[in-house]
Parts: C-alpha cells; structure tokens; sequence
C-alpha cells in the first residue's frame, strides 16, 4: 500500500502543478491579450481553472465542504464574459467608423487621421464636419477610406442621426447600417 | 486509506489537469480570438468534467455525484453560451483574423440578405 501512497501523491502533484502553469499562462494572456475579448476568454480560462483547483482540494481533502463552490464558479464565471461581450457592441465601432469616414476628406492623409475622444464637448463642430466631409464624399466615393458599397455611404441626414444619437446614448437606431464597420483603423482601437 | 479508487481518482484528476493545461496552451498560442475561443471552450470543459468525475470517484456518495451533476450540466450549458456572445462581438466588431478563415458562412448568408460586411484587419 505504500507505493500506492506514493504513486498517489506523485499523480496529484503532477496534476496541481499543471493546474498552476495553466493558471499562470491565463494570467499572461489576460495581461498581453490585443483585444478585451481575449482578456475575458483568459479570465473565463482562469475560472475554469479555479474550479479545478477547488475540485483538487475536494480530491486531497475528503472534505464536500468546498462543493458549494464550484456551483457557484461555475455559474458565476460565464456571466463575465457574456457582459463584457454585451458591452463591447458593434454600435460604438459603428458610429466610430462613419464619424472617422466623414472626416477623412477633410484632412490631408486620411491615413493618419487622430482618434477622437469621446466627450460631447466637441459635438456641434464634429456634426459641422460631418456635414461637409458628407457632401464631399459624394463627389470623391472612390476614396480608399471608402471600399464599400452605398450602404456604408450614409446620407449626412443619417450622419447626424447616428452621431447625435451615440452622444445622447439615445435607443433610436437608424438600423441603416446594422453590421457595416468600416476599414478604419479606429474602430479597432475601440476593443482594446 | 489508500484505496484504489484514490488510484484512479488522482489519475482523473491528472487527465483533468492536463487538459486544463491545454486549454491554456491554446489560449496562449494560437493567433487570434476565433481560435483562442476554440481552446477555451471545448477542451476546458472536458478537463473540468474530468475532474468533477475524479470528485464523484473519490468520494463515494450520491449527494457528491448529484452535485457534480449539477455543475457539469451548468458548465455545458453556459460555455457555449458565453463563447457564442464572444464569438458575436469579435466578429461584429471585425477584431479577428479573417485571411486566416478557411470558410465564412455567415458572410454568405450577410451577402444574401444584403449586407456587406467588411473585417476590418488582422489583429
């Protein structure tokens, strides 16, 4: 029986510490992931790994005490992401993408154009340029900020819409553009 | 008291905890959110239900097997669930790797129904 104790202890002890380097490449990749979605994966990888862990105790202990626990980890642990992933909407990156698209014309190289900042300050004077940078495009549709076909085009009537909308965090949506994000670069810094 | 039942709980145990180490490897390694979803998803909750089954093994009661039951059904249940919304906000939001897509049916089925949708670079 004694080398059954020790191929035992061997066994568990392989298994935590494989636990452990599973927890600490999740804690790498929640700390280095590009997008926040990655960060959640990781921490919904992390959460499974907790509940491995206690599951672990439980084996080592013989003790049912941490079994509540693992109920709870595992319906806390999948309302994490699926919050974070109803936060980080496609509205944002939207109106972000059309509002970067009315304003390419009127800047030099539309390749470097800055990102904005979110605060309602600058609201009247970016709707002034969304109106002309509107008007422009219909002259100039073959910019290279505009790859895609009318739908991503919007009237400047819509323009406002969208962007006076995202700024009074209003319910309304035009739904012109339900799933139309632009080839723009900011948009995808709105996920980091 | 070692019984054998430990044995081949601890061995679960084991096989728990490496796919768990798998989950994580994937998650660490592969390239974008698509296929790090992948990783986290499928092979994470066969670990975790690996271990459960080390629970229910190790301790020979049926409240521990219902409870284990009960917490396996809730990880199958909400994984998909979760990977599904992930999957919905990468893709709506275009942070992912579409040169590296072998197929994309749902940009088929968007072209169908008139929407053009455009990813918007590798991430």
């Amino acid at each position: 029986m004694s080398a059954m104790s020790i191929a035992h202890s061997i066994i568990v002890g392989l298994g935590l510490t494989l636990l452990l380097t599973s927890a600490l490449l999740a804690l790498s990749r929640m700390a280095k992931g590009p997008t926040s979605l990655d960060r959640s994966i990781a921490s919904d990888v992390f959460t499974s790994i907790t509940i491995a862990a206690t599951g672990a105790y439980i084996v080592l202990t013989d003790s049912t005490s941490a079994l509540p626990i693992l109920v709870v980890l595992s319906l806390l642990g999948f309302t994490g992401p699926v919050a974070l992933a109803r936060l980080i909407s496609n509205r944002s990156a939207q109106v972000r993408a059309l509002r970067a698209a009315a304003d390419a014309p009127s800047w030099d190289d539309s390749e470097d154009a800055p990102e904005d900042d979110e605060d309602g300050s600058e609201d009247s004077d970016e709707t002034e340029q969304a109106d002309e940078a509107a008007e422009a495009e219909d002259a100039a549709e073959s910019d290279e900020e505009l790859e895609e076909s009318d739908e991503e085009v919007a009237s400047e009537k819509e323009l406002d819409e969208v962007i006076s909308a995202e700024d009074a965090r209003a319910e309304s949506d035009p739904g012109s553009q339900p799933l139309g994000v632009g080839q723009n670069n900011d948009s995808e810094g709105e996920t980091r | 008291m070692m019984d054998v039942w430990d044995l081949v709980s601890a061995l679960l145990l084991l096989a728990g905890a490496f796919f768990c180490f798998t989950a994580a490897v994937g998650v660490v390694r592969f390239p974008d959110t698509m296929t790090r979803l992948h990783a986290a998803a499928k092979p994470q909750v066969f670990g975790l239900i690996l271990i459960l089954l080390a629970i229910a093994v190790d301790q020979h009661s049926w409240r521990v097997v219902a409870i284990c039951l009960l917490v396996a059904t809730f990880q199958i249940t909400t994984t998909p669930v979760a990977a599904h919304m992930i999957a919905r906000t990468a893709y709506r939001t275009g942070t992912w790797d579409a040169e590296g897509a072998v197929v994309d049916d749902l940009a088929e089925d968007l072209d169908l129904a008139g929407f053009h949708f455009e990813p918007i670079s590798k991430t």
